[in-house]
């Protein structure tokens, strides 16, 4: 437990003057996947520890480089947890790159994700000062949502240095059901399952099985595994995903090509060529030899190459967000200090803390 | 809201009620969502939010606002703003001083005025618009159908049974439903006989003042009022009641009281607004020994304003029909007017139109073979351009 | 370019009655639902489609006519009060809803839609939105979308940006953007939850994907009465604690009690000093084993009696007051000024006291509305406007109280936004960093500053002629605007 922003302020600080360029860094834990960006690494990781933490409050506020896992055991001790589910790579990362990275899993369409729970942040900017945004309270309107910005913004708005995330109690129950399914029949299954089953925390298909979690209460996962055909699964295929250690989720895909995860409206046709379907149809996992344009053709699809030597990369941003996304980012890090992850093509994208 | 009410003006009753009503209202804005002719205009100004902003600052400039006129006018006076209104603002009665002030000061059209002429000399006396539609009856079935109510099909006939010493309840005829829907006084006639009551109707009641009203006519409407309240309270024995089978008349003689309050008539105002029930009010305990005369039809039921949001009687006409065993349909909105209020279809052609292809698609939305409702103009204004009967809700009462 | 040609440009991009010059006509568009300011545009347009929306933005831009947006004109804060030689562009005509999907969990609507038409709308395929602001009969989803409006069930189901999966509109430039849609995340930055609570300066939205949710199977309301302020607050955090997130729980004290009361009949007990209302939603099993829990802690925490409402009708009564508390205070006062502070849970207790001293200093009556699930307070002073001094000794006061809202460690605003009223208040929140910050990142949507100008941000000048958050009783904090 240390507290590093000073160091931080002045390194910051030291590479806008030298007009150096600076690579965030957390725990490198997606390293593999998507590499962090060229330049002078700001090491966020020696950042860490638990600011604090009143289990009533249902918030907490932790330093960015501490360990997603470090924090999750701590909330345990209280049955709480993150109200989201946070993703992870092989190695355990840290809140600042789930952050940076949105790492939201599979109870996403349901319980929300990294950016719902998220209230406020402290950064540093590209000019080296130090600000807090947001706060610890459920409700907050005052300013604008600077912290919900950092979600997904990958270091390009900032260094993250702190966040407060809204935690919620850990369900009493929980349970998995699996079915075999025609992959022409899978959006029709799900999105008749998420209109009518209040208790669902994943909804997800591979391989040919349609995977179902619930949680909550005891009365309410009982009635609800009732009602939804099929057979007692395991949580294996849940945490592997949420390790991403699905073998279906390799990369590079055994199948050759480029790994990518496409982003869209849940009920969009399948193909049948998806290695994996998560957040109940809302992110489909592909191996492709060029990047998808289809799949990111309706409102709000779009795509991401994850490993492979596109990795990071995204597909689907139109003209005018992307010079949107440039502007945000200029007017968080005027002289650009912070580095744009290399595989880029749009350069908006940075490189991943973690 | 804060107001700036100049003194002559806060000095009159109007003034110091008008100020009280303003005081009341702290521009929330709930009344626009329920207020029909925002729904159908989106415009500030056409709601009752805009409106008593409008009206505020013609009261406080103390000079007529043309553009306040033009919106005041194309209020239906439904009063379902009252009902959303959370902070108690007495909006009809604002109105109704914001169109006094207003109307003596206004240059209307002659089109307007033949309009208002007709609605005000015409419309409320029976006699008078039989004699005078006689010649051109035959017209009738070339007329587009929404104005064809206007010309009676016979001359409405009071129907027998006049009130006299042994009448305990007065039923009031309504001078526009005698002439246009008479089968709705036969049968509650017959109703009132079959339950052992002594029920008839005066024979001079005249207008009730509440079209008048409506075309903001004071003086006119003060004399209306004025006579119908002497006539009525001289035939109403005591512990008597008085029976509105149009919840348009029935808004009006209930409100007697504050309206002839401070006139020689207060006293026989007050007396009569005292013992006024809504024929379905005045029904409803009896609802056990009534039966449905045609039970296998499923009605759509629509409340009139005057009788949800005037009356603030939503429910009494459903809870009777179902009572007595009908299948009622799911209507939506069913608080929103059907863009008939009295002369308003006439006045404001287009926006009453346009309600009442609302209110019929609401109603028909579930097939419902009669649509009925509880007021005279509500039933004719929807029944011209409905498929579906419309009829007065006591006509399949038995 | 002269400003009759102007006009002549407006006015061929907009439909009949669409362009409102004449002053006594544009008079009732002057204040929203914060009537404690008010100020005139220079014209009101009233598009009736997204065509002409744009054409007024390209038209203002070029000629840098500023642009403020309103809706249905509920707002708290004045966040759609008129800037002077401004445009009022009033979306209210863009009304439509232009799609229920029942099968993806969303309704695609026009900013003018009423918040609970969409429930309404919704209701028959078995869904509902979840963000119920009290004016949600009346507010629009464009502005939920620009204030980030909460409401009585956010504790559960999250506020608008936790509701809302897109948005479309055009930034001031004329310029057409999209952000989000029908995926459940965006790429790169959140913008879209950026645009959420930027009262109007970003983004000018014309279509809004929404998320629906089902309806639950099963409700419950429960309302506890307690003698003790105090208690109330602690069963609060002792429902939490007990693992229990209810769907909405709210506390209204003894005059807020006796208000709504008085109005709609609700059965509160009047002679209360405050009362919780707890709403659980879920599978019926679950329901009823959470009421048994809640109730357990509730009498623990030393409520006097617990009321449980199970009938639809029964509940709807019990909220019915609860949602119309601040207009229903109109009823025991002249005028009230609603104040939208937020606190961490255990800080309630105290600052209700601090509330309480106030009043006493001040001289004017408070009733407390709070979502106590979520911290979020909303304390209505009662004034007489009519009376000389006394709306500036209503806002001294509810300065302080957001001062002691911030002191707790909250937030001046909840979910009502800044507008034009808090911008004072913003100074004890925010440094110069920050506020230089949100200014060059507001840049990066409207370069030139003409969306909404003067709202939501204050200006490092203001703040330093503020002194920092304390502004003291008796300091006019807006000379530049007229007072009413």
């Amino acid at each position: 437990m240390s507290d590093d922003s000073a160091q931080l302020v002045d390194a910051v600080r030291y590479a806008r003057a030298r007009q150096q360029t600076l690579a965030i860094a957390g725990l490198g834990s997606r390293a593999a996947v998507a590499p962090i960006a060229d330049g002078a690494v700001l090491n966020v990781a020696e950042h860490r520890g638990i600011l604090r933490y009143q289990p009533e409050e249902l918030v907490v506020t932790v330093r960015a480089g501490t360990p997603v896992r470090e924090v999750i055991a701590e909330l345990a001790r209280h049955r709480q947890m993150l109200a989201f589910e946070p993703t992870s790579f092989a190695r355990d990362g840290s809140i600042g790159g789930m952050i940076a990275a949105d790492a939201s899993g599979a109870s996403r369409p349901f319980a929300g994700g990294v950016r719902d729970a998220l209230l406020g942040v402290e950064i540093i900017n590209g000019l080296g000062e130090q600000g807090r945004f947001g706060g610890e309270v459920m409700k907050n309107v005052a300013g604008y949502d600077v912290a919900r910005l950092q979600c997904g913004a990958r270091g390009s708005c900032g260094v993250l240095l702190s966040a407060s995330l809204r935690v919620a109690p850990i369900p009493d129950c929980e349970r998995y059901i699996r079915r075999a399914l025609a992959v022409d029949e899978v959006c029709a299954a799900m999105s008749e399952l998420r209109s009518r089953e209040p208790s669902l925390t994943g909804l997800a298909y591979a391989d040919g099985v349609l995977q179902v979690r619930v949680a909550g209460s005891e009365p309410a996962v009982k009635a609800a595994s009732a009602r939804i055909p099929g057979d007692g699964g395991d949580s294996e295929f849940w945490r592997q995903i949420s390790r991403h250690a699905h073998p279906n989720l390799s990369s590079p895909p055994a199948s050759g090509g480029t790994l990518w995860r496409v982003s869209s409206a849940p009920n969009a046709p399948l193909t049948g060529d998806e290695l994996l379907v998560d957040w109940a149809g809302g992110v489909r996992w592909l191996a492709l030899d060029s990047p998808p344009r289809q799949a990111t053709s309706a409102p709000g699809g779009w795509a991401m190459a994850v490993g492979g030597n596109r990795a990071g990369s995204i597909r689907g941003l139109d003209q005018a967000t992307s010079d949107l996304l440039s502007r945000v980012r200029l007017a968080f890090d005027p002289d650009s200090v912070f580095a744009a992850s290399s595989n880029d093509a749009r350069g908006e994208a940075k490189a991943v803390q973690g | 809201m804060r107001t700036q009410l100049p003194e002559a003006f806060l000095a009159t009753s109007q003034g110091q009620r008008a100020n009280e009503i303003l005081r009341a209202c702290v521009h929330c804005g709930f009344c626009n969502a329920t207020c029909p002719t925002y729904q159908v205009l989106g415009d500030e100004r056409d709601g009752p939010r805009g409106r008593i902003y409008l009206m505020k600052e013609m009261f406080e400039s103390g000079e007529p606002n043309l553009i306040a006129s033009d919106h005041l006018d194309r209020c239906l006076t439904c009063r379902a703003c009252e009902t959303t209104c959370p902070s108690g603002v007495d909006y009809g009665e604002l109105l109704e001083i914001g169109r006094a002030t207003l109307e003596p000061k206004l240059q209307r059209s002659l089109m307007e005025r033949m309009k208002r002429f007709f609605m005000l000399r015409l419309l409320p006396h029976p006699h008078r618009l039989a004699r005078i539609t006689a010649p051109v009856r035959w017209l009738r079935p070339l007329l587009p159908r929404r104005l064809r109510p206007l010309l009676p099909i016979a001359s409405g006939k009071s129907v027998a049974s006049s009130a006299d010493d042994s009448t305990s309840v007065i039923l009031l005829q309504g001078c526009v439903q005698r002439q246009l829907t008479p089968a709705t006084n036969e049968r509650l006639l017959n109703i009132c006989q079959r339950l052992g009551l002594r029920a008839g109707f005066v024979a001079d009641e005249g207008c009730c003042g509440g079209l008048a009203l409506h075309l903001a006519e004071e003086t006119h409407a003060q004399e209306r009022m004025a006579a119908t309240a002497s006539a009525l309270n001289e035939a109403l024995p005591d512990d008597g009641v008085i029976v509105s089978s149009a919840s348009g008349c029935g808004v009006t003689v209930k409100d007697y009281g504050r309206l002839l309050a401070g006139t020689v008539a207060a006293e026989d105002g007050a007396r009569v607004a005292e013992a006024t029930l809504d024929v379905a009010e005045f029904l409803l305990p009896y609802a056990d020994q009534l039966t449905a005369s045609q039970p296998q039809l499923r009605l759509a039921v629509q409340t009139p304003c005057t009788l949800q949001h005037g009356q603030k009687l939503p429910d009494v006409v459903t809870q009777i029909l179902e009572a007595v065993g009908y299948e009622l349909v799911s209507v939506s909105d069913p608080h929103l007017c059907c863009g008939s209020a009295g002369v308003y279809s006439v006045l404001q052609p287009k926006i009453s139109s346009e309600l009442a292809e609302r209110k019929l698609a609401a109603l028909n939305s579930e097939q419902p073979d009669v649509i009925v409702s509880a007021n005279v103009g509500c039933q004719t204004h929807l029944a011209g351009r409905s498929k579906t009967p419309v009829k007065h809700w006591l006509e399949l009462i038995e | 370019m002269t400003t009759p040609l102007v006009l002549e440009m407006l006015r061929a991009n907009l439909p009949a009655e669409g362009l409102i010059t004449d002053p006594k006509a544009i008079k009732p568009f002057e204040s929203d639902g914060l009537t404690a300011f008010s100020a005139m545009p220079w014209v009101v347009c009233l598009p009736d489609r997204e065509s002409q929306v744009a054409a007024v933005l390209r038209i203002c831009r070029e000629h840098s006519i500023p642009v403020v947006t309103r809706g249905a004109g509920t707002g708290l804060s004045g966040g759609a009060l008129p800037v002077a030689k401004g445009v009022l562009l009033v979306l209210s005509r863009l009304n439509k809803i232009k799609r229920i999907d029942a099968q993806q969990l969303t309704a695609v609507v026009e900013p003018g839609v009423r918040n609970l038409a969409v429930s309404e709308a919704a209701a028959s395929v078995g869904l509902f939105y979840a963000p119920d602001p009290s004016s949600q009969i009346a507010c629009s989803i464009g502005g939920n979308v620009a204030e980030n409006a909460g409401g009585v069930h956010c504790l559960k189901y999250g506020l608008t940006v936790h509701n809302v999966l897109g948005v479309r509109g055009y930034l001031m430039t004329g310029e057409p953007v999209a952000i989000g849609g029908e995926a459940f995340d965006v790429p790169g930055a959140d913008l879209l939850a950026v645009v959420h609570g930027s009262e109007g300066q970003m983004v000018v939205i014309t279509e809004v994907t929404l998320r629906l949710r089902q309806i639950p199977r099963s409700k419950l309301v429960m309302m506890a009465a307690f003698a003790v302020v105090s208690n109330a607050a602690d069963a609060v955090a002792d429902v939490i604690s007990a693992g229990i997130i209810p769907a909405g729980m709210e506390m209204m004290d003894k005059l807020a009690i006796s208000a709504a009361e008085d109005f709609v009949g609700a059965g509160y007990p009047k002679d209360a000093d405050a009362i919780l209302l707890i709403e659980l939603d879920g599978d019926v099993d679950e329901v009823q084993a959470n009421r048994t829990a809640v109730e357990r802690v509730l009498f623990a925490a030393s409520a006097d009696s617990v009321v449980v409402a199970e009938s639809e009708t029964e509940q709807a009564r019990l909220w019915l007051g609860r949602k119309a508390a601040f207009p229903a205070v109109g009823r025991i006062a002249p005028d009230y000024y609603c104040m939208d502070g937020t606190i961490p849970r255990k800080a309630v207790a105290g600052v209700l006291q601090r509330i309480g001293e106030l009043s006493q200093r001040y001289g004017l009556q408070v009733a407390n509305v709070f979502h106590a699930g979520d911290g979020n307070l909303h304390p209505l002073i009662l004034y007489d406007a009519n009376v000389d001094g006394e709306l500036d000794k209503a806002e001294a006061f509810g300065n302080d109280i957001l001062a002691a809202c911030v002191e707790a460690g909250g937030s001046v605003t909840g979910e009502h936004g800044v507008g034009i009223e808090k911008l004072d208040a913003m100074c004890g929140q925010f440094g110069r960093i920050e506020l230089e910050q949100f200014a060059r990142l507001r840049a990066a949507f409207d370069p030139d500053g003409l969306l909404n100008p003067g709202k939501a941000i204050p200006t490092l000048t203001r703040c330093s002629e503020v002194g920092g958050m304390h502004v003291h009783a008796g300091e006019l904090p807006f000379r530049h605007l007229p007072r009413f």
